[in-house]
């Protein structure tokens, strides 16, 4: 059968409606009027009176047509909560997503198949601009490399004065810094396109907690930073350990990069219920409240950083929370007049899980 | 004395030329090579100390041309440098029988002291020791005891420092590059930028060389570190 549209199908169904009330309230109407005078003639009966008899017993067909009516019409925008659903979870990220519309009209069809062709189109743009992110983070290498290499003599020429050697050193440092900047950037984006491989086994997070906060102790020094680690426990949860290293470094450099001289850092690793929970608070100027929902946007740097002349490249929490995700856990924050915390937190090994 | 000798397989002209320049400068007898496929010809036919591969080549990944070169009994030395520069792509490379791997933009010194570092293994050079102690002047490191000692003096160090000490003295007389104390000192495959190295370099000096007439811990700007007798 060729599929109707949702107008005629509503159509149709509200003539049958209230076709079957119409023969209601006559058969109704012919058993008052006709039937029941003729049972009990009865000569006071007046015609107002069995009006509203009639407009009672009316009641019933009119409560039929109204349910059906809503059930009908409930039927009929069914196909739109399926729609909603596909919306909402292309929204929260999946542009793979496709609406499959078994049943239903030909509007809701057409809609469906112009939604899918827009999120195809969407994904198709999408993967277009990492593919360009990665071409470019990769063309750039080349130039760099060489620029690198150039400094490199340049530094190295002993016929050069001393502060030309001092200023080509400095600019072998932007030159790094412009390599790690495009080494972020092309990390993340092979993470958007799922190329990033992350093998989890059994990972114990003291050893690799216990070393970070070492390292950020030894650096911390530098500004007369006491980092203290609160609390360490053995806590192993199933990830990829370069990426906690990584994850864990960049948490900690950023304690001690955006602390205050003398300041403070507290490190600690714990277990809670299902959770390992790593949690590090540093003291410094906290993050402007109206910034604060823009701290894991990429290339987000602080107003008040960037005037302080901090170095970064703006990805290290974007790539943390990537990171994070990775392990089915999160990277969260509180930021407060004088000090902030950042917590990453991922679902503990399960006992079934152990080998 | 024998140059070494270096194959560099880079389809990137300027590149290719940059570590041509760089590899001859710093005393490697180098020639360079834009395929895959000729690289592999030309090191069967060859004798080569060493090899340069990019991993992406015209006609044979640098991966395939290990895999191939390994597959027909080669001990090459070979240093892989890639522009992705991510861990499973220097597993992939390690795994397929490289020596080591190097993410761009390099140092090309970092580049010179890898290579040399992978001649001196090819030659089954023995670490500089008798009884399990790695030297250098009136230095000694004591492997079994994880132990440092200047003039006879225990130097007093963290695990970290130890192990910056011995990767230091295992390569020495050779720079050694940021990246390369990163990863083999933190196990770090990434850079995050902050002055870690030369954070701990810093205190190693003091504990070092200070009070010490000859200074064996030295910066090579832009390029690392070294321990050595005498400036460099």
């Amino acid at each position: 059968m060729k599929p109707m549209t949702l107008a005629t199908r509503l159509a149709w169904s509200f003539a049958g409606l209230f076709l079957i009330g119409l023969l209601l309230v006559s058969a109704f109407a012919y058993y008052e009027l006709v039937i029941e005078p003729k049972l009990a003639p009865d000569e006071h009966v007046t015609v107002p009176h069995v009006m509203l008899e009639i407009a009672g017993e009316a009641v019933i067909p009119v409560a039929l047509i109204a349910f059906g009516g809503w059930w009908l019409a409930r039927r009929a925008v069914r196909p739109l909560e399926t729609l909603a659903n596909a919306a909402n979870r292309i929204h929260e990220g999946n542009l793979r997503e496709r609406i499959e519309l078994s049943e239903g009209d030909v509007e809701f069809r057409k809609l469906a198949e112009v939604f899918n062709a827009m999120t195809a189109r969407l994904d198709d743009s999408f993967q277009r601009i990492r593919q360009f992110t990665l071409h470019a983070s990769h063309e750039l290498k080349t130039p760099l490399s060489v620029l690198h290499g150039e400094f490199e003599r340049l530094v190295d020429d002993s016929t050069r004065s001393a502060s030309d050697r001092a200023a080509f050193a400095r600019n072998l440092d932007e030159i790094e810094r412009l390599s790690r900047m495009v080494d972020d950037l092309a990390f993340l984006t092979r993470a958007d396109s799922q190329l990033i491989p992350i093998t989890l086994e059994p990972v114990l997070l003291k050893p690799l907690v216990t070393a970070a906060a070492e390292d950020t102790s030894v650096l911390g020094a530098e500004r007369d930073i006491r980092v203290t680690l609160d609390r360490c426990d053995d806590v192993t949860i199933m990830g990829d350990r370069h990426r906690l290293r990584q994850l864990l470094v960049i948490l900690c450099d950023n304690a001690i990069k955006y602390n205050r001289l003398q300041g403070a850092v507290q490190i600690s690793l714990s277990a809670d219920g299902l959770q390992a929970t790593f949690t590090i608070t540093n003291t410094g100027s906290a993050i402007p409240a109206v910034e604060q929902p823009r701290v894991f946007d990429r290339f987000y740097r602080g107003s008040n950083v960037k005037a302080d002349g901090i170095d970064g490249t703006g990805l290290g929490l974007s790539i943390a929370q990537w990171i994070a995700t990775a392990h089915h856990g999160t990277v969260t924050f509180t930021s407060q007049s004088n000090h902030s915390t950042f917590v990453f937190q991922a679902p503990l090994q399960s006992t079934q899980d152990r080998p | 004395m024998h140059l070494m000798r270096v194959l560099i397989v880079e389809d990137e002209a300027k590149i290719a030329a940059l570590l041509l320049k760089g590899l001859r400068e710093n005393g490697l007898a180098a020639e360079v090579c834009a395929r895959g496929d000729e690289a592999l010809d030309r090191l069967r036919g060859e004798s080569y100390d060493a090899a340069v591969l990019d991993i992406m080549l015209p006609r044979l990944s640098g991966i395939e041309l290990t895999r191939k070169l390994r597959e027909r009994g080669s001990t090459l030395p070979i240093l892989m440098v890639s522009a992705l520069g991510s861990v499973d792509e220097r597993v992939a490379g390690i795994n397929a029988g490289a020596d080591d791997y190097l993410a761009k933009p390099f140092a090309v010194k970092e580049v010179v002291a890898r290579l040399k570092a992978l001649g001196r293994r090819a030659l089954k050079m023995p670490p500089p020791d008798n009884n399990g102690v790695l030297r250098l002047a009136d230095l000694t490191f004591d492997l079994a005891r994880r132990e440092a000692r200047r003039a006879g003096k225990r130097l007093d160090l963290s695990t970290r420092e130890t192990l910056l000490i011995e990767v230091l003295l295992r390569h020495a007389g050779h720079i050694c590059g940021r990246r390369l104390l990163l990863e083999e000192v933190w196990e770090h495959h990434f850079d995050q930028g902050s002055n870690l190295v030369d954070v701990y370099i810093r205190r190693l000096r003091q504990k070092l060389d200070e009070g010490h007439e000859t200074k064996l811990l030295h910066t090579v700007r832009g390029a690392g570190y070294l321990l050595r007798e005498g400036a460099p």
